[in-house]
């Protein structure tokens, strides 16, 4: 085969997501992939760190400057494990690229749904707080209301895709045991008139129409 | 999204260093993710953003086993960054011995690629 061809051929390949995808799917070798899984694990907060660093096009001496210590720190710091890394280095280090950091402390056995009320709870935080930003300006007040009708949607939309998944996945259960009886799922949004009315989505009728309609109600 | 598109060279390649050269794989398999993780948060596929990387020409990058731990042996992955199509392509990896070789496959390799992609263009614009 000509390398023309090759090149072709390979363009035709499957393509993979991540480093440890690639490893797991081309090398055999017993407890490679594992131990390069477990390498990843380690690094996952020094890897970003160096990617934001990348992306931001600074260098280590830039880093340096900033935290006010030596370059040769900075190197040491990107060889480093998570484990290793301090508090200040991290709050230090992000902040001389503009980020500031967040810890969250969440009970080890929280289930998916404890994860979406809790991140529910820290947006309606924020909602708080756009609301008092809004008694203070006409026009921040109708930038406000213009990103809130749009947010509404948005969110609207992603609770319905996932409730349509678990929609699907319950047809297919009944399948597989017809003496299941028909399952119904029904999500409620909040009303944009009345704080006390809830309006309905059949997460079966999936039309944009109908989606739409039950966000602008 | 970036994603990775190794070749059938590079596929051997890392089969028999996974065998042969395990802890050397491992650290140039970790700055690759590394290099990856980095163009998806936004770094220039032109801009070289690490020391363990360096460039080849032909806008190939070779990625070095640096930061891996002391006492490992030389040894290089290159890659090729179509930021159009945002496809990190893997073309091969070698070692000191093959180096002179590799640069040589590298070569080949984004000259062929070039040509396709401009023949299609070509193919697009007619028809």
């Amino acid at each position: 085969m000509n390398e023309t061809k090759q090149v072709k051929k390979e363009q035709k390949k499957p393509k993979y997501r991540d480093v440890a995808e690639m490893v797991r799917n081309v090398v055999d070798e017993p407890g490679f992939a594992d131990e390069f899984d477990k390498r990843v694990a380690l690094r996952q907060i020094v890897r970003s760190l160096m990617a934001l660093r990348a992306a931001a096009g600074r260098s280590q001496q830039d880093i340096a400057a900033e935290m006010k210590c030596t370059q040769s720190r900075i190197s040491k710091l990107e060889a480093s494990t998570d484990n290793d890394l301090r508090l200040g280095d991290l709050t230090g280090y992000s902040g001389s690229l503009g980020f500031t950091v967040e810890i969250a402390l969440k009970p080890a056995q929280w289930t998916l749904a404890d994860e979406v009320k809790y991140h529910a709870f820290c947006m309606k935080a924020i909602l708080d707080q756009m609301g008092n930003l809004a008694k203070k300006d006409h026009s921040i007040a109708k930038g406000i209301a213009r990103f809130l009708n749009e947010a509404r949607y948005n969110l609207g939309m992603m609770i319905e895709k996932a409730a349509n998944t678990v929609a699907s996945a319950l047809r297919a259960f009944g399948k597989r045991n017809p003496l299941d009886q028909p399952h119904r799922l029904t999500i409620r949004v909040r009303t944009k008139k009345s704080d006390s009315l809830f309006s309905e989505i059949d997460p079966l009728d999936m039309s944009d129409d109908s989606c739409a309609a039950a966000v602008s109600r | 999204m970036w994603e990775l598109e190794p070749t059938d060279e590079y596929e051997r390649r890392l089969k028999w260093f996974a065998r042969k050269r395990r802890r050397e794989s491992q650290a140039v398999l970790d700055n690759l993710a590394t290099y990856l993780e980095a163009l998806r948060s936004g770094a220039k596929p032109q801009h070289r953003p690490f020391g363990f990387m360096h460039a080849e020409g032909y806008g190939v990058w070779a990625i070095d086993q640096k930061g891996g731990g002391g006492n490992l042996a030389q040894t290089r992955l290159y890659v090729y960054p179509d930021a159009e199509k945002e496809i990190l392509h893997l073309i091969t990896l070698g070692d000191k011995g093959s180096q002179q070789e590799d640069i040589k496959t590298c070569s080949n390799f984004v000259a062929i690629l070039k040509a396709i992609e401009s023949n299609k263009n070509e193919r697009d614009q007619a028809g």
